[in-house]
């Protein structure tokens, strides 16, 4: 549809004349118009919101004692100081001074005691109760210190607290109101369409760099586009495919900007069956795919190709592309040494939506050169939970890990992918009981290169996050971490 | 007009019928090479252009027609088979399983056809062709089923087969030699529109992803592939999507057309 770019164009060209003047100044009182595919359940992180809460609560309304950056580092946010014990059991936390909350309550230590524990609740649904699990108890001994005493050792707390909002313990139910002490209140929100939010005026922070938002929901992809388009929103917070971009593009009148995702795309063999028990078969898979060609046949020149598990958002990030290097020469050889001269045959469980079904005929045609058959078994998302990721009934599948610092998946050897191998399992065990960030770093830097000398999955690439926005505004988050989307520091041009 | 549609009908699907024969001994390109650049615009050397993956994408609308007419004879030869005996034998039987056989029909025919294939699909191992084919052909037969029981009720309520009855004939026979001849032509004009109605139905089958697996694509499969480059490559949807009109039409109009030169009685809304 050719029309479509000089549609845009011209919206574009009239925008310009309102706009352009003063774009050097921004508008202290702006309010962000955000548009976005997910709208939330309900407005309680613990009773299964999903993941558009954290887009426009974390950290906007509800603060944390900590915070996840969105360049994936922990920085302490409620808690004004933390100090460990020697035994590395008794965390101890000291509360920022004069926070309050939207309701004029002053924050206590009892109230981040009930917010630890309303996540760790039996009735929780939230997604990070099982991190939570080595806390034994809460203790607030006054006004301003907590006290969290562990089963044992966790270096990952605080990155683990950045998930539990601080909300008044005199709040009672949050599924339709909120008590945070963010920098923005909720206003109003219109269930299946939006979701308004204002400056806190008695904000203890740094105040934000706008009047407000308003998240705009959209349940069709084409829909949103369509929006920014009509400058019906400012920015939407992912695009879901580069050729949606061609709207946007050749025209100054909208930023696209491209950030990392922890979204990796892989094959995962099951690792316990053979042929994929014997790390050459592996190793081979892993260099007869062309993983840039499948990057660009699916985000352009978008994305980034992996060679391991840990995007460049972990602490522990190493590029690990070169341990196997496209070769499909090489892999040949090594299919022979491993004993399969012939290669061999496997079924691939691929789920039927996008872009798993194209990467099952791009891998069949990759592999088809260095002698292995893929048989491509089309299965749902609900077959590919019961078959594949419960009864663990399977060869190889395709499937997108979306979690960030997930690369413990690879100490439990009864995940689905039956990875096993006992030095990993320890590093990953003991990097949690490390006592410092750069000892837990280490070892999980040490656990990925292992992962991939012996390419325990075949990593194709990461995702974009592509975010695109007018050009009136600028300040937002570009890798959208945990789905947050942080709102403090955006500028609108008035 | 009657000789005309027929004509245009047997244009139309000996078009696709024709194309789905040549994949069989040449195809343009093969259907795995990565040939082309991503998306290129349709071209001499790539007369629809090419896929995100830089396949030949007239390769693979030529594939599709081979996969929506197999599955639609398929679909049809299945369906009609068990329709017909499921038909005949609910008009013989005795009166109390006549409607429990016709109540199970309707509700079948209550249950939209893409759901009943749905189940099927989801009751088996993955989606194949097979499977496709399985799945709608056993929706179309309880349509198939109804239509058959009413016509034959038909036929045996008149004077020659009471006679035929008197002189000793038995069921079997009588349905060979008086049913069947009688009841065929409308049949088959029925299950000619089912035909139509099977080819939509596979395409939409893949279209959820439940059809024939890649690299076998089917249309409905193509058009859920270029949804997402619908802007940047409008071919990947209009290829596919005027092979399936020009089929689905033709079969139609063939249809049409058989009716009546065939003067079978089909109410064409009751075939539906």
């Amino acid at each position: 549809m050719k029309f479509a770019p000089q549609f845009a164009l011209a919206i574009g060209a009239a925008l310009a004349a309102f706009a352009s003047p003063a774009l050097a100044q921004s508008d202290p009182d702006a309010i962000i118009r955000i548009g976005s595919l997910y709208e939330p359940q309900n407005l309680d992180n613990t009773a299964g919101a999903g993941q558009g809460i954290n887009e426009a609560f974390n950290d906007n309304v509800y603060e944390g004692l900590f915070r996840l950056t969105d360049e994936g580092d922990v920085e302490p946010v409620l808690a004004a100081d933390h100090s460990i014990s020697e035994d590395g059991l008794t965390h101890r936390f000291t509360l920022q001074d004069g926070v309050s909350f939207h309701s004029g309550d002053p924050l206590t230590a009892e109230d981040v005691k009930y917010s630890i524990e309303r996540v760790m609740a039996e009735e929780s649904r939230s997604s990070r109760k099982s991190s939570l699990s080595t806390i034994e108890s809460v203790e607030a001994p006054d006004e301003r210190t907590v006290v969290v005493t562990l089963a044992k050792k966790s270096i990952s707390l605080p990155y683990n607290l950045t998930y539990v909002w601080i909300v008044n313990d005199a709040a009672g139910d949050i599924s339709a109101s909120e008590d945070g002490t963010g920098p923005y209140t909720l206003v109003d929100w219109r269930r299946g369409s939006a979701l308004s939010l204002e400056r806190f005026e008695d904000y203890w922070g740094d105040a934000p760099a706008n009047g407000g938002a308003v998240f705009n929901y959209f349940t069709e992809a084409a829909a949103l586009d369509n929006a920014l388009l009509t400058n019906a929103v400012d920015v939407i917070t992912s695009v879901q495919s580069p050729d949606a971009l061609a709207l946007f593009e050749g025209t100054d009148e909208f930023t696209i900007s491209e950030g990392n995702s922890t979204t990796k795309q892989l094959m995962a063999y099951n690792d316990r069956v053979a042929p994929f028990d014997n790390v050459t078969v592996r190793k081979a898979l892993a260099r007869a795919v062309d993983k840039q060609k499948l990057l660009e046949a699916i985000w352009d020149d978008r994305g980034m190709v992996l060679g391991s598990f840990v995007p460049p958002t972990d602490p522990w990030y190493e590029d690990l592309t070169g341990v196997d290097p496209y070769d499909p020469e090489a892999a040949r050889e090594m299919l022979a040494e491993a004993g399969y001269p012939d290669g061999f045959e496997f079924t691939l469980e691929t789920p039927n939506y996008d872009p798993h079904p194209i990467t099952a005929e791009f891998l069949k045609s990759e592999l088809a050169k260095v002698g292995v058959t893929v048989n491509i078994n089309i299965i749902t998302a609900n077959e590919w939970y019961t078959k594949v990721y419960q009864a663990k009934d399977f060869e190889a599948t395709l499937q997108e890990h979306v979690n960030h610092r997930d690369i413990v998946f690879y100490g439990n050897p009864d995940f689905y992918w039956g990875y096993d191998n006992p030095e990993v399992v320890d590093l990953i065990a003991s990097a949690e009981e490390s006592d410092t960030v750069e000892e837990q770093t280490e070892k999980l830097r040490q656990a990925n290169r292992i992962i991939a000398e012996e390419a325990a999955t075949n990593w194709f690439f990461l995702y974009p996050q592509i975010v695109v926005s007018s050009s009136e505004i600028s300040g937002y988050p570009l890798n959208g971490l945990n789905a947050q989307f942080f709102l403090r520091d955006i500028e609108k041009a008035e | 007009m009657s000789r005309g549609t027929l004509w245009v009908g047997l244009l139309l699907v000996g078009l696709n019928a024709g194309v789905a024969l040549l994949t069989l001994f040449w195809l343009p390109y093969d259907p795995t090479a990565m040939a082309g650049g991503r998306l290129q615009p349709p071209s001499w050397a790539h007369p629809f252009g090419t896929d995100r993956l830089g396949q030949d994408y007239l390769t693979k609308v030529m594939i599709g027609a081979r996969i929506a007419l197999s599955v639609g004879i398929g679909a049809a030869a299945l369906g009609g088979l068990i329709g017909t005996c499921l038909g005949v034998l609910a008009a013989f039987a005795r009166r109390s399983a006549d409607d429990g056989l016709a109540a199970t029909l309707d509700i079948l025919i209550a249950f939209p056809t893409l759901l009943l294939a749905m189940l099927v699909v989801a009751a088996s191992e993955g989606a194949s062709l097979g499977t496709a084919i399985l799945a709608i052909g056993l929706a179309m037969s309880a349509i198939i089923a109804r239509l058959v029981r009413i016509l034959t009720k038909r036929v045996l309520a008149q004077d020659y087969i009471t006679a035929a009855r008197c002189s000793g004939l038995g069921w079997g026979r009588i349905v060979v030699s008086h049913v069947l001849p009688n009841i065929l032509p409308t049949v088959l004009v029925a299950v000619a529109l089912q035909f139509g109605l099977a080819v939509i139905a596979e395409a939409s089958l893949s279209f959820l992803g439940l059809g024939t697996p890649p690299p076998n694509a089917s249309w409905g499969q193509l058009l859920q592939q270029a949804q997402s480059t619908v802007f940047r490559a409008p071919m990947g949807v209009i290829a596919p999507g005027l092979a399936l009109i020009s089929l689905v039409l033709g079969i139609n109009f063939l249809a049409d057309g058989l009716r009546d030169l065939l003067d079978a009685e089909v109410d064409l809304e009751e075939a539906r």
